[in-house]
């Protein structure tokens, strides 16, 4: 679905962000893009829908060249970006102006979700707040039923009723066949949510893997002395002992913290990065 | 190269839907500038067809590069360009639509403003004349030979804004004006050189005859002299009054196709630019 080989990208002003990348995705999951602020997550993004060039290497997506961004292909991605614009009009003029531009637009759908958040049908665009404005993007881009899903940082600006509601909706709409990536630095707001981790660090994707195979490799417990732990990682300060990532040496199944996972990764590259090499 | 009318007809409703309001202020904003200046000129006792012409293709013009600026906006904002350079549809019918609303449509509106503000001062210009015992003055005339060539010569200046939009990413407006009198500039000194290339700075030997000759009507495919009587290569004086020298039909052809040719080219290379615009 997804083919990046060898990607590298330089902005203008000379700042390399992405040095010979590589990644394959398929369909039929939720991905989640993490990596510090300014690693590059939202470029990546930005060069998966043809929003930016490759300056070397080459991008496939859907069997297009997304730089070209031919009309078919982008009524096949949706791009939900951090920063947006609304237009001065209704939902309803909103839905009139965009949705023919997306043969595959289920209104009805779209209704169910702006219910879910609670967002007024009747509602003025620039008259809601930004995180309700938000909502009716998000609401849309589900909608859209678009085969690739790409949504950068789509928590920020979403209080914390709403981000459940969010993790709620898209729990319940990956389609068949579709892909969803969600780019995020809020790494807490994807649990439960994701089944496969993106950590994009150094320029590159540093780890691709399912949450699946996580759990298979590691164990996440709260202890009061980390020491004890055989198989240590990783351990954090929390509010009750210490929240620790270590390997899953007896096989046991644990519940992945993604922000420890995260933390992990980034902190214990040498020691983490190896139990993941294929 | 992509085009799709149901797409091309989707992009144009969107364009009307979402800044309709700012059209409307628009439209009541030249309605009062025109009032303003034709009733000013009127009262000034001054409409009179070179004036009603300045204030038509001044406004056609000016009027049509600040609408232009609008037609690309979103693509320079940063909050606006993701979402629109993603939107479904080809640059073919991006830059048509921009040439519907920016080379078509503006005109038309402009000039059906345009109009009835000049019906308006016009009558007190006509009374203001009558009772000074002058003759009414006539009303513009956009079928005339050399309202046709302006015409043309706005599709390629707004052709021109349009790329200058497309390129400047902040302060476009600003640098799209800068830009076109830095054209305007080279043009002239160009011009000026060509011509002297052509006719040396020479006494004129031959008769010289008048006789009349449309020459607006061929596309500006002839040369202005002005006559100049000099002493000891002195000038002691010049003639307020032009003499024209058609230089032949192959060049008022070439001339013509260049004002055809070039609004085309600048479309090109719209579309061009908006095929390789980068967030």
């Amino acid at each position: 679905m997804i083919t990046v080989s060898q990607l590298s990208f330089t902005y203008r002003k000379g700042r390399s962000v992405l040095e010979d990348l590589s990644l394959q995705l398929e369909a039929g999951h939720i991905c989640g893009l993490l990596g510090r602020n300014g690693t590059g997550k939202s470029t990546l993004l930005y060069q998966l829908c043809g929003l930016l060039f490759p300056v070397k290497g080459s991008c496939e997506v859907l069997g297009f060249r997304p730089g070209r961004r031919e009309p078919e292909f982008l009524q096949q991605v949706f791009l939900l970006p951090e920063a947006f614009y609304m237009p001065d009009v209704t939902v309803e003029s909103y839905l009139g102006t965009y949705t023919p531009f997306y043969p595959a637009f289920d209104r009805e759908a779209f209704y169910q979700y702006l219910n879910t958040f609670e967002v007024p049908r009747d509602a003025q665009l620039r008259r809601i707040s930004h995180g309700q404005q938000k909502k009716v993007l998000i609401s849309f881009a589900l909608a859209t039923k678009a085969r690739i899903l790409l949504m950068d940082e789509p928590t920020n600006g979403l209080d914390i009723p709403s981000k459940r509601q969010f993790r709620k909706l898209m729990a319940g709409n990956l389609l068949p066949g579709q892909l969803i990536l969600i780019s995020t630095h809020q790494v807490k707001d994807l649990d439960s949510l994701i089944d496969e981790v993106l950590i994009l660090d150094d320029h590159r994707i540093i780890l691709h893997e399912s949450v699946d195979r996580i759990t298979e490799k590691l164990a996440f417990h709260q202890v009061m002395e980390p020491s004890e732990v055989p198989g240590l990682l990783f351990s954090e300060g929390a509010l009750k002992g210490y929240a620790v990532v270590a390997q899953n040496t007896d096989g046991e199944h644990t519940k992945m913290d993604m922000e420890m996972f995260f933390n992990a990764v980034l902190a214990e590259k040498p020691q983490v990065l190896p139990l993941f090499n294929r | 190269m992509q085009f799709s009318f149901t797409r091309f007809g989707y992009l144009f409703r969107k364009q009307w839907v979402e800044n309709r309001k700012l059209y409307g202020l628009g439209a009541l904003a030249y309605t009062g500038v025109l009032l303003f200046f034709l009733l000013f000129f009127a009262f000034a006792g001054d409409l009179g067809m070179p004036m009603q012409g300045l204030a038509y293709f001044t406004g056609l013009i000016f009027g049509g590069g600040m609408f232009c600026s609008t037609l690309f906006s979103r693509l320079g904002d940063s909050s606006g360009n993701t979402q629109e350079l993603l939107l479904p549809v080809s640059p073919l019918e991006r830059m048509l639509v921009a040439v519907l609303l920016g080379v078509v449509l503006y005109p038309v509106v402009f000039t059906a403003l345009f109009y009835p503000c000049l019906a308006a001062a016009h009558v007190v210009d006509t009374v203001s004349r009558a009772a000074n015992h002058q003759p009414a003055n006539d009303f513009l005339d956009l079928g005339a030979g050399s309202t046709r060539v302006i015409i043309l010569l706005n599709f390629t200046v707004q052709a021109f804004a349009l790329v200058c939009f497309l390129l400047f990413r902040k302060y476009a407006f600003v640098k799209a004006v800068i830009a076109s009198i830095v054209l305007l500039l080279v043009f002239l000194i160009v011009n000026t050189a060509t011509l002297k290339m052509l006719f040396p700075d020479k006494p004129v030997t031959g008769k010289a005859a008048t006789y009349y000759h449309p020459s607006m009507q061929n596309l500006y495919g002839s040369v202005g002299f002005m006559v100049v009587r000099k002493t000891n290569d002195k000038v002691v004086s010049w003639e307020n009054s032009f003499m024209m020298v058609d230089l032949g039909k192959p060049v008022r052809t070439g001339f013509g196709a260049l004002y055809l040719v070039m609004p085309l080219l600048l479309c090109g290379v719209v579309v061009l630019k908006l095929k390789e615009r980068q967030r």
